[in-house]
Parts: structure tokens; sequence; C-alpha cells
């Protein structure tokens, strides 16, 4: 036994929050001991570095004796697994040691180590009854799902009726149709089917009553009923509702992720560091917050998007990481821990390929599978490649090479079913499928063929970077003044080439209204065109308007070293003098030269 | 490379920055056949007519492949007086 105001002394050392701990097992002061504890944590924290809040969320480890622990520890240092899952999962350490072995060597041998490092919490699981449920044969498809259930708080008899009733309903077998007995499924099924809502995921958290409630809630205040919004209690989902209103925040399935109460921090802490708060943020509490936005300060990164995904600790070690690799902490970079992106580092180093942006979206397993997978196709593994597993890159290369598809980047962007259907578009309209048609889905390129067909418009690459709508318009406007429609137009927005085209008619005229005029930012014509139209020599741009990509101050530079030599801005074609057309390195050769030439005369 | 993508910005709007993002693999590849090709101040192709980098890899190849035999055999010398030529890419 241990008194609370030693417990809080005790755990304040090693940074541990004691009402979360008692929150979370109350009965750490009845069976915790002060000496026990304290060299539990010495252990943990000081020796394996463990984070507090892993500790806070299983602390029922800091009652184990340290001996227990450092056997399951020693044994598992020496294997396959990853042991960034053991520390997310610290109640595996108190497992018997001769129990821990069995069970690891069982599912590692029928099972493999990917479903180790997925479930890591089967190793606190007895083999026998791993082995009991296997007998019920759950879905030869899905092997993993026996230490789904053999990980659930059922028994044997209630696992078997649980099955029973997801195929009755037709339900995927996922480890959470396994946290409720089978009657109460049942009735979790029928509510979600009378308010057309998938039975899948965090729905199974509550009960059938409950879920009713959330679903009301969710209807009056027009939010999907899906996802982080099952984990929260009526009450709270409400007050969530209700901060975020005030607060003008969008609701997101992140925004249900912390308390009410938390959230009002979360949007304090933002305010005052001038973060947007949505998205990430509201995956961590405000403390955390506070602490990545430190961490991020001291390394010159932003408190965006991703670095939120990691703790405070976990972000300084990546961040390491990545200044001893020389590469930017940024970004996709941040998906990943440490320890996985060391390992991405070194398997592309073995294969030569640069360790930026995309290759940090898989694991490092499936980032080898999809290199090798890469070699043997003559693919360069970069880019839009890893958005696939390795399965699916090979069946889309087999797919690309029964259609004559060049396989470049963006045929990745789509999974093998959508490549099927934007085949068939291609073929129904007598269209290559290649290159940018790949960033759009079918059911988008056949509207996008349609506008372009309507409107007599070449089918190039540049129409399918943009929606059919936002086509429609930038025709629309294109027919209305009567501008030459060419493909580069449509890399620029509707909007823009409006504001351009606006500026132009109202202010110099529509003989201006040319596509290599307008495709200019509006704010660049207004500063370029006044200029040109000061020295008489507006008219020009009309047929010539390469001067178009020079900034203003260089367009004066090249004008004042034809001043020197008094040549004219326009020569005797009508059009810009050469000068204007000349590459910088060229101009600084021709600059030199008369400036050198200049001083020399003097 | 350096590129001055705030003179991109300035003249064509953020736009085309937020579209060279979505198509930087093909940027690079683009920019690659072009060194191949021995082109000469690639930075100020790219800073002065970065819509003709936003394109498919075999399309980009295509259109240069056209206009050095439009231009030809002094191609690298004549585009590096007349920018105006990159146009056709347009």
């Amino acid at each position: 036994m241990i008194e609370q105001y030693l417990l809080t002394e005790l755990l304040a050392k090693y940074e541990i929050d004691v009402s979360k701990v008692i929150k979370k097992n109350r009965n750490i002061l009845k069976y915790g001991e002060y000496l026990v504890i304290d060299k539990t944590l010495k252990y943990l924290i000081d020796e394996l570095k463990i984070e507090p809040h892993n500790i806070e969320k299983c602390p029922s480890i800091m009652c184990l004796n340290v001996d227990v622990i450092k056997e399951n520890v020693n044994f598992l240092r020496t294997k396959e697994i990853k042991f960034s899952n053991i520390e997310t999962c610290l109640h595996v350490l108190s497992t018997n040691p001769y129990d821990l072995k069995q069970t690891y060597e069982y599912v590692v041998e029928n099972y493999g180590i990917e479903s180790l490092n997925k479930i890591t919490s089967i190793l606190r699981v007895k083999k026998s009854r791993i082995k009991e449920i296997e007998k019920i044969n759950i879905d030869e498809n899905n092997k993993i799902i026996n230490l789904s259930a053999a990980n659930s708080k059922q028994t044997v008899e209630e696992i078997e009726k649980i099955v029973k009733v997801c195929r009755a309903n037709d339900i995927k077998m996922s480890s959470s149709v396994f946290l409720n007995s089978a009657g109460e499924l049942e009735k979790i099924i029928k509510v979600c089917q009378a308010n057309n809502i998938k039975p899948i995921g965090n729905v199974f958290l509550k009960t059938a009553d409950e879920i009713e409630k959330i679903i009301k809630v969710c209807q009056a205040n027009d939010i999907k009923p899906i996802g982080s919004v099952f984990k929260k209690k009526v009450e709270e989902i409400e007050k969530i509702i209700e901060v975020c209103r005030a607060n003008d925040i969008e609701l997101s399935n992140s925004t249900f992720k912390q308390s009410p109460e938390e959230i009002v921090k979360i949007i304090k802490v933002c305010q005052a560091n001038n973060i947007k708060p949505s998205g990430n943020v509201f995956l961590r509490t405000a403390d955390e917050i506070k602490k990545i936005i430190k961490v991020c300060q001291a390394n010159d990164i932003k408190p965006i998007g991703n670095v939120f995904l990691r703790t405070a600790g976990e972000l300084e070690k990546a961040i390491k990481v990545c200044q001893l690799n020389n590469i930017k902490p940024i970004g996709n970079v941040f998906l990943r821990t440490a320890d996985e992106i060391e390992k991405i580092i070194k398997v592309c180093q073995v294969n030569n390929i640069k360790p930026s942006g995309s290759v940090f979206k898989k694991p490092v397993e499936e980032i080898e599978k999809i290199i090798k997978v890469c070699q043997v196709n003559n693919i360069v593994p970069s880019g839009a490649v890893f958005n696939r597993m390795s399965k699916e890159i090979e069946e889309i290369v087999q797919i690309c090479q029964l259609n004559d598809i060049i396989l470049d980047n963006s045929v990745f962007l789509r999974t093998i079913n959508e490549i099927e259907e934007i085949i068939k578009v291609c073929q129904a309209n007598n269209i290559k499928p290649n290159g940018n048609i790949f960033k759009q889905t079918a059911e988008k390129i056949e509207k996008i063929i349609e506008v372009c067909r309507t409107n007599d418009i070449k089918l190039s690459g540049s129409v399918f970077m943009k929606s059919a709508e936002e086509i429609e318009k930038i025709i629309e406007v294109c027919h209305i003044y009567n501008i030459e429609i060419i493909g580069s137009i449509f890399l620029q927005k509707s909007k823009d080439l409006t504001d351009s085209i606006e500026y132009i008619k109202n202010n110099y005229g529509q003989e201006y209204l040319k596509p290599l005029i307008i495709n200019k930012s509006v704010k660049y014509l207004e500063q370029v065109f006044p200029y040109l139209q000061q020295l008489n020599v507006l008219p020009i741009v009309i047929n010539s308007a390469s001067i178009l990509t020079l900034k203003l101050e260089e367009i004066k530079e090249r004008k004042s070293i034809l001043d020197m030599q008094g040549i004219p801005m326009v020569d005797e074609r009508g059009k810009f003098n050469s000068i204007f057309g000349m590459t910088r390195k060229k101009y600084n050769e021709l600059k030199n030269k008369i400036m050198g030439q200049e001083a020399f005369n003097k | 490379m350096k590129i001055d993508f705030e003179k991109i910005e300035e003249i064509y709007g953020s736009s085309v920055i937020d579209e060279m993002k979505n198509s930087l693999n093909d940027i690079l590849e683009n920019i690659k056949y072009l060194k191949y090709l021995k082109i000469n101040d690639i930075e100020d192709v790219f800073e002065r007519y970065p819509l003709i980098f936003i394109c498919n890899e075999k399309e980009f190849k295509n259109k240069i492949n056209k206009l050095i035999l439009k231009i030809g055999i002094n191609y690298i010398d004549i585009l590096d007086n007349d920018m105006e030529l990159w146009e056709e890419l347009m």
C-alpha cells in the first residue's frame, strides 16, 4: 500500500501525472509499494527511456517486480519485434516470462513477425488460448483475426457466438467485434442498419443504446456519425460541438479525440502560438502541444501537420535522426518513429534511393518489398509508388503491360480498381490512358472528356489537371473574350484568369487579351503594363509577350543597358530588342562586356 | 539548381506554385531531360516558362524534340538568345 501524497511525490520525480495514473487504475494505491515502484520506474524511464505517458496508460506495471520485467525485456530485445510497440503496450512485460516466450515463438511461427508487431498485446495471452480459438476457424483468409479474438476479454464460447452473428449479418470480422457479447452485437447491428450506418470500427465501442443516442445528437447537429464520435459519451459530444462552434472550429473526426475541457485548452495554446486549431492538433493534449511547439521552435520547424502525430519526446528523437542523416525534418517523415526513420534511411542508402517525402509513407518492411518489385519491373522507386503496397504495384504493372500503358509515376496515384475503370473509360472514348489522366478518377475523366468534346478542345495532358467544372469555367471565360485556348491555360485557376482579363480589358482594351498575357498574375500586370505604356511600347506585347516573363526590375535593368548604347527598346522587326529574349547567363555576359567597354572608354 | 520561386509566384500567381507541387516528379524528369540535351541556364527557362514543365514526361519530350527539330542543330545557342521560342511549348 502507498499513500497518495507519497505516490504523487514519487511519480513527479519521473514526470508522471499521478491523477492520470489513479484515474486509470486506483488499485495502485492499494497494491503499490514505494520501493518497488521506484525501482521499476528507474528501470523503465532511466534505463529503457520509456515515455512517462506510456506508463500513465498502463500504471499496473509499476507494481511489478522489476526482475520479471527485465527478463521479458531482455528476451524481447534479442527478437525481431519492434521495441517501440512494446513501449506503447507495457502490460505485456508483466506476463510470466515462460508464457511470454511460448506465445512469442508460437505467434511468430504461425502468424509471422508482422502480426506480432501489429497486435503486440497478444504477448500477454497464453498460447493455449490462441490454439483453442484457432479451432473455431473464424476466417481462413484472415488468420490474424484469431489473435484479435484471443486478445479480447470474451470466453471461447462467446467468441463462437460472436462469429455466428457476424456471419449471419455479413459483418467483416475485425478486432472491435469482440468488444461486446454476441447479444449486444446483434442489437448494435440492428441500430446501425436502422440508421444507415456501417457497423464497423469504433461503433462497437458502445452499446446499442449509446449508439442510438449518439446518432440522435449527430443528426441534430448535422455531423456524420462515424469514427471518433463513438469514442465519446453523448454529453461529451454535445459539449465538444458547443466549444467548437463557439470558437469557429470545423468539426471533424479529430475534434472528438479529446474532452471538451481539453479542447478549450488546446484552442488557447494554438491561439497563443498562432497555430490553426484543426486536424492533427487534436490528437494531442494542450500540454503535449506546448512541448511539441518548444521542440519545433528549438529546431526551426513549423508546428503544423504531421508533427502532432508524435509526442514531443518522439519528435525530438526523429529530428535528431533526420539531422544526423541530412534529411529535412518535415512532412511525411513524422509518420514514422525515430527507429523506423533510421531503418528506412538504411534501406534507401543500400538501394541508392533518396530518403525523402513519400518513402516515409510506409513501414520499412513494406518499403523493402516495394523496392524489390520496382527493381524487377524497372520502375523508379519514388513519389506516388509509395502510395501503394508492393502487391498492388505488381498488379498495376501487369495491367499496364496488358494495356500498353506507360509506367510513369502518376499511374501509382490510383488503385488497381481505379486504373481498370480508367482504362474502360479511355477505351470507350478512344483515348490513350497515360500521364496526367491518372490524376483523376474514371468518373471525373468522363466529365472532363464531355466538357472538352462539347467545346471542341483538344484532350491534352493539362485538361486532366483540373476538375470538369473548372475547365468549363476557363473555356467559358476564353469564349466570352474570344481568347485562343492553348494547353497551358488550364494550369491557371479560372478566377485568376478572370481577374487578369478584367484588369486588362478595363484599363487597356480587348486587343491585349492574349493567352500569353492573361496567364500572368494581376499583381504583376499592374506593375508592368503601366511601365511599358509610359514608354509607349505596350502594344508590342500583343505579338511579343516574352518580355512578360521578366520581373519589372529585370526589364528596367536590361533597358538601361540599351539606353547606355542608345539602342531603342523596340527593333526594326517591331518586336522587343533581343536583349529581353536572352537567358540570364547570356544577358550577364553581354552586360559585363558592355560595362567593361564603358569603363575602358572612360 | 537554385530556382527563384518567388519570381514565379510574382509573375504567374500562387496557383502555379500549387500546380507544381502536384507535379513534382514530372517536373524533375523534365528538367533532367533538358540537362541531357545540354540546354543552358535551365533555371532561367524554368523561372520564365514554368508552365511548360508541368506536364507528363512523354508529352514534354515530344514537344521539346519537335522544337529542336524545327530550330536545328544549333538549338542550344539559338535558345540561349531567344527565349520566346519556348512559347511554342505552351
